[in-house]
């Protein structure tokens, strides 16, 4: 868990000032129990397959598509900022996008299934810039019968 | 006494630039690193290395052009130089740092420790802080801000020495 205290001041002075967004009505939704539940990851890292091309400061390309069942040597992160430690996902894949822990809680009845696709943003933009690719992605997970989603800031 | 090969192919290394040694050491490291980073492939049969598209001798001689002055030619068409360079960095940091967690006893370093090592105690990490200067000088605006802010991370350009 990233903690203020542990960051470097310009890190910390950086996140301090980034407004969190308010909302006027509640946004969350009731739905079934988890176990009946349907669930995507949704990864802010920058991850991609690897033959893809990666991701850059291009404002029109904002997500990814990794399907359910990509080998974990296919998987790879162009996040542009260095400030983004690689070091786990490097040792552990399942550190930025835990699908064997997906796939292992399906096995043993904890969560309904897992989705054929999950996505990965490249998080360095404004958060209302992803607004459209959002809605986007919304439509898609509802397509795959999606009902949960595993949010992944890292 | 007669040397083991007439030839000496080493040169003089005391006619070297400052930024001709750094790279003759940079070059040796990496080759030091490689076998390291081989084994970790094999133990963990995977790579985070090759969001550049590039391998390790192509990432050494682009990022020793761009280090000696030159202005090399881009050998991706779908991205830009800039970010090139950039994942040309990503990966070189990728082959350190999955080759040195490879070696005994340092698979379970702390990743500030493991930064600490690449940028405070390697040549890769004083190239790429030349580099860093080289692109926040360019007239690029992109090379600009790629070295600004994308080469070298923020806690190690603040780090207390």
């Amino acid at each position: 868990m990233a903690r203020l205290e542990k960051m470097t001041e310009p890190e910390r002075v950086y996140l301090e000032s980034v407004n969190c967004p308010t909302f006027d009505k509640h946004p969350w939704v009731s739905g079934p129990a988890l176990n009946k539940r349907r669930v995507a990851i949704v990864s802010t890292a920058g991850l991609h397959r690897r033959n893809e091309r990666p991701f850059t400061l291009d404002s029109h390309e904002h997500y990814r598509i990794i399907p359910g069942d990509i080998k974990a040597n296919d998987l790879i992160m162009s996040h542009v900022s260095t400030n983004f430690d690689h070091t786990g996902f490097q040792q552990d894949w399942n550190t930025v996008f835990p699908i064997d822990r997906l796939q292992e809680l399906a096995e043993k009845g904890t969560i309904g299934s897992v989705a054929d696709y999950h996505y990965s943003f490249m998080g360095a933009f404004e958060p209302a810039q992803f607004e459209q690719a959002a809605r986007e992605v919304a439509g898609l997970l509802n397509k795959d019968n999606v009902d949960a989603i595993l949010l992944l800031p890292v | 006494m007669i040397p083991a090969c007439p030839v000496n192919f080493s040169g003089n290394k005391d006619q070297l630039s400052d930024i001709e040694k750094l790279i003759e050491a940079f070059k040796q490291e990496v080759s030091g690193m490689r076998s390291w980073y081989d084994i970790a492939v094999s133990k963990r049969g995977r790579t985070t290395f090759g969001v550049s598209h590039l391998d390790i001798n192509d990432i050494v001689h682009l990022i020793c052009d761009m280090v000696k002055g030159e202005t090399p030619d881009n050998p991706r068409e779908d991205i830009s130089l800039p970010f090139t360079i950039n994942y040309a960095v990503d990966d070189l940091k990728a082959f350190y740092l999955e080759g040195v967690t490879a070696q005994p006893g340092q698979d379970s370093h702390k990743s500030e420790a493991l930064s600490d090592w690449f940028w405070n105690k390697t040549i890769a990490g004083d190239v790429i802080k030349q580099l860093r200067k080289i692109c926040k000088k360019s007239k690029d605006g992109m090379m600009q801000i790629v070295g600004t802010i994308l080469l070298v991370p923020a806690a190690q350009v603040h780090r207390k020495k």
